[in-house]
């Protein structure tokens, strides 16, 4: 069973990130799951998760987004959280703005392992107690501790 | 008795299947309209749908078919017949065919008795 410790490093988990709208927040995430840790890595990030949105945007309701792409250069399978400041437009299927994000990112020849975290992170996302406690953490480090918790 | 379990991906031939299941000694079986959980998740779930390439399966939808076996045989009867049919169920998106243990059961029509028998040809 994979955990949410084996994708998810403290330092991709942030609070309070400005983002003006969806683009906005796909440019963040991207920083902060860049596989090179540079800029280049950042766009090639940024424009497979933009790719994905094309299909359909991510925003799975109740204020959450989940982006997430398979990037050919992509190291290992990685998590990165934010929590907006404030809600942005995500196309999501109930029209709710999203403060919540979720971003994915893994080689294209991991899918499975990039179902099975995606799924889980679904299913934890389903408790509307999990959610409403991702946004009263206090700062990134609780925000992480209520993540490792679930497993 | 057993279950006989065969999930038919290629729906084409489910008449041939059914055909073959009559000629081993099988008359009986309820036929399910099913899905896989590839293709659901791939097409009907908005957030997996970058995973089409990872999980469509080769038809969107297949037929379940169960019977309710007591003779052994007839299975082993119809195993070639639908590798004759089908081409083997070892070639991709054709099915998946396994028997499980029945502990009891009610309600069984009894077999003929030209059911048991060896097809004769």
């Amino acid at each position: 069973m994979m955990r949410f410790a084996d994708v998810l490093e403290p330092g991709r988990i942030r609070v309070g990130v400005e983002a003006r709208d969806k683009a906005g927040a796909l440019r963040a995430a991207s920083e902060l799951l860049s596989p090179s840790g540079d800029a280049a890595g950042a766009a090639a990030v940024e424009m497979a998760m933009g790719a994905r949105e094309t299909l359909s945007s991510t925003g799975v309701g109740n204020g959450v987004a989940i982006p997430h792409a398979l990037i050919d250069k992509a190291g290992s399978l990685s998590m990165a959280v934010l929590r907006l400041g404030s809600p942005v437009d995500f196309g999501a299927s109930d029209g709710r703005p999203v403060d919540l994000v979720f971003a994915i990112v893994g080689p294209r020849d991991g899918a499975g392992e990039h179902l099975r975290i995606l799924s889980k992170l679904i299913r934890v996302l389903h408790d509307p107690a999990f959610r409403a406690a991702a946004r009263e953490a206090a700062d990134g480090r609780a925000l992480g501790e209520l993540i490792m918790g679930k497993g | 008795m057993k279950l006989l379990v065969f999930i038919l991906n290629k729906e084409e031939l489910l008449e041939e299947v059914l055909e073959a299941y009559v000629e081993a000694g099988l008359p009986g079986a309820t036929i399910l309209d099913s899905e896989g959980l590839g293709y659901f998740l791939a097409y009907e779930v908005p957030l997996f749908a970058g995973f089409k390439e990872f999980l469509k399966g080769n038809k969107p939808y297949n037929k379940t078919i169960l019977s309710v076996v007591k003779d052994d045989k007839a299975v082993e009867r119809l195993v070639p017949i639908l590798d004759e049919i089908t081409g083997g169920l070892s070639q991709p998106g054709t099915g998946v065919m396994f028997t499980i243990p029945v502990e009891w059961g009610y309600g069984f029509a009894e077999p003929r008795s030209s059911d048991l028998k060896e097809p004769t040809v």
